[in-house]
């Protein structure tokens, strides 16, 4: 029987581990460093960001996962199946 | 007013430009910070080795309501031949005189359309976004209204975002398979932590979960037995998902040029037994003022489903034919230029002030029917159009026109 109850715990169990990472990570990083807001010109750099191009990163995660055929790859959840 | 994007021009943008793109970079709210007014033309082509082909314009037009409000939309085209879950299957169409796919029944040619509004309210480093996004093409339909909001604290070194979508899509296929598919719904929801470490350090951390239920098959790409015989696909109703992806950003100074390193690592894992991986690195340097360049590696793979396989005797509870639940690996090198246009131009707002300019090309192996031939199944595969021994090869070139109005 697919999906089975225990790779439904395990991926339960994974999404846990994600929050406590997340959390972990929160605690770990809050108030442990401070950049004035005064030396923060290259953090607003579109080079300096996750995605520098907006509608480009919007076309990928439209596109990219039904070209490619991958399931996980990108952040996109629905919105056409593009067949 | 038209002016040169310069780091000196946007540095006003703060990190919550960041974080609107974190929370919402899986359902296409735009810079949610940005407080100008600007239209951002692309234009997408796609083609594989089997000369299928994409084209997709696209644009995004933003607009200050107010001090704290703006309004964006996100409009795209999306001209398809032969977009098969058989990679690169083409001569295949259900309407004209276009030829049907005597396994898949997908399209030749169609189009399909989307559409983003998204309303903003920024304000003292609070950032909150609603949307709600339309797709259609001739055999499926999507709706998901969205929300999004993302907080700065720590002197704004620190910020927080929780982005929720729900999707409500319609799947109804044409051709030999009209009469399957039906209704899915989906929740996503995700969380994003980003820390400021130094005035050249970023570091984020996203978490997504999305719970799938409803028709999340693919009747187009049916199973078949060992003689060939196709069958019903049959998948679970549901999904569950969950993703967890890493990110750092390192900025460096070549003189007095800025440069950057930006790489990111995405887990995911559902209850369907797939497993991925995909880590994305980027190259950036500026090479002159407001110029820079783009160089990229994206190394993805997955494992398939606990019930894909190629062949079935049709007692099965599961049956998929579909490539994208089986297992493979995927490279992507890329570069992108963008510049903007001499200032020499003049301040008409009817020329641009950005150009842009990339090219990726993508390689994707069969690793999982090597497998299966190993085990003794078939050396031909039955649901990819390739031996084992070959492999599928796509690119994409995409300009960009940007005005800031």
């Amino acid at each position: 029987m697919i999906p089975s109850f225990s790779h439904t715990c395990r991926t339960w169990a994974f999404i846990a581990f994600e929050c406590l990472a997340a959390f972990a990570v929160s605690a770990a990083l809050g108030g442990c460093a401070f950049v004035p807001q005064r030396d923060r010109e290259f953090l607003s750099d579109p080079i300096m960001m996750r995605q520098d191009d907006a509608l480009e990163s919007a076309l990928e995660g439209h596109d990219m996962p039904r070209r490619e055929g991958s399931v996980g790859g990108s952040s996109g959840s629905g919105g056409g199946c593009g067949c | 007013m038209r002016v040169l994007i310069s780091r000196s021009a946007i540095a006003p943008a703060t990190r919550t430009a960041l974080i609107g793109l974190l929370v919402a970079g899986g359902i296409g709210i735009g810079t949610a910070a940005e407080s100008g007014n600007s239209l951002e033309l692309k234009h997408e082509f796609f083609w594989d080795r089997n000369g299928v082909w994409n084209h997709t314009p696209a644009f995004i037009l933003r607009t200050a309501l107010s001090r704290v409000w703006s309004f964006s939309w996100e409009q795209e085209l999306d001209l398809v031949s032969g977009a098969s879950r058989r990679l690169g299957a083409d001569k295949v169409g259900q309407f004209g005189d276009r030829e049907l796919d005597a396994v898949s029944g997908a399209s030749k040619v169609e189009i399909r359309h989307s559409e983003n509004p998204s309303l903003t309210y920024s304000h003292q480093g609070t950032v909150a976004a609603g949307s709600l996004y339309y797709s259609h093409e001739n055999d499926y339909t999507s709706v998901a209204p969205s929300g999004s909001i993302a907080f700065d604290f720590n002197d704004r070194n620190t910020t927080l975002g929780a982005n929720y979508a729900e999707f409500f899509d319609d799947f109804r296929p044409t051709g030999a398979f009209r009469g399957q598919g039906g209704k899915k719904r989906i929740t996503s929801m995700g969380g994003t932590l980003a820390q400021s470490l130094t005035s050249l350090t970023l570091v984020g951390i996203t978490a997504t979960f999305v719970n799938s239920r409803g028709y999340l098959g693919h009747p187009y790409n049916p199973p078949m037995d060992a003689s060939g015989m196709m069958l019903l696909e049959a998948v679970p109703a549901t999904k569950k998902a969950g993703a967890l992806s890493g990110q750092i950003v390192q900025g460096y100074r070549l003189g007095d040029l800025l440069g950057s390193i930006n790489v990111d690592y995405r887990k995911y894992q559902d209850d369907w037994g797939i497993k991925s991986g995909t880590a994305d690195a980027k190259i950036s340097q500026y090479f002159a003022e407001s110029a820079y360049i783009r160089l990229r590696a994206r190394y993805y793979t997955q494992t398939g489903a606990l019930f894909a396989k190629e062949v079935y005797q049709g007692t099965e509870t599961y049956r998929t034919g579909d490539i994208r639940f089986f297992p493979f690996s995927s490279l992507l090198v890329g570069a992108k230029i963008s510049t903007a246009f001499p200032a020499s131009w003049g301040e008409s707002a009817f020329l641009p002030d950005r150009w842009d300019l990339k090219f990726d090309y993508t390689v994707r192996d069969t690793r999982g029917d090597k497998q299966e031939t190993a085990a003794g199944e078939p050396r031909s595969l039955r649901y990819q159009l390739y031996g084992a021994d070959e492999y599928y090869r796509q690119g994409v070139v995409m300009g960009g026109l940007t005005f800031n109005l």
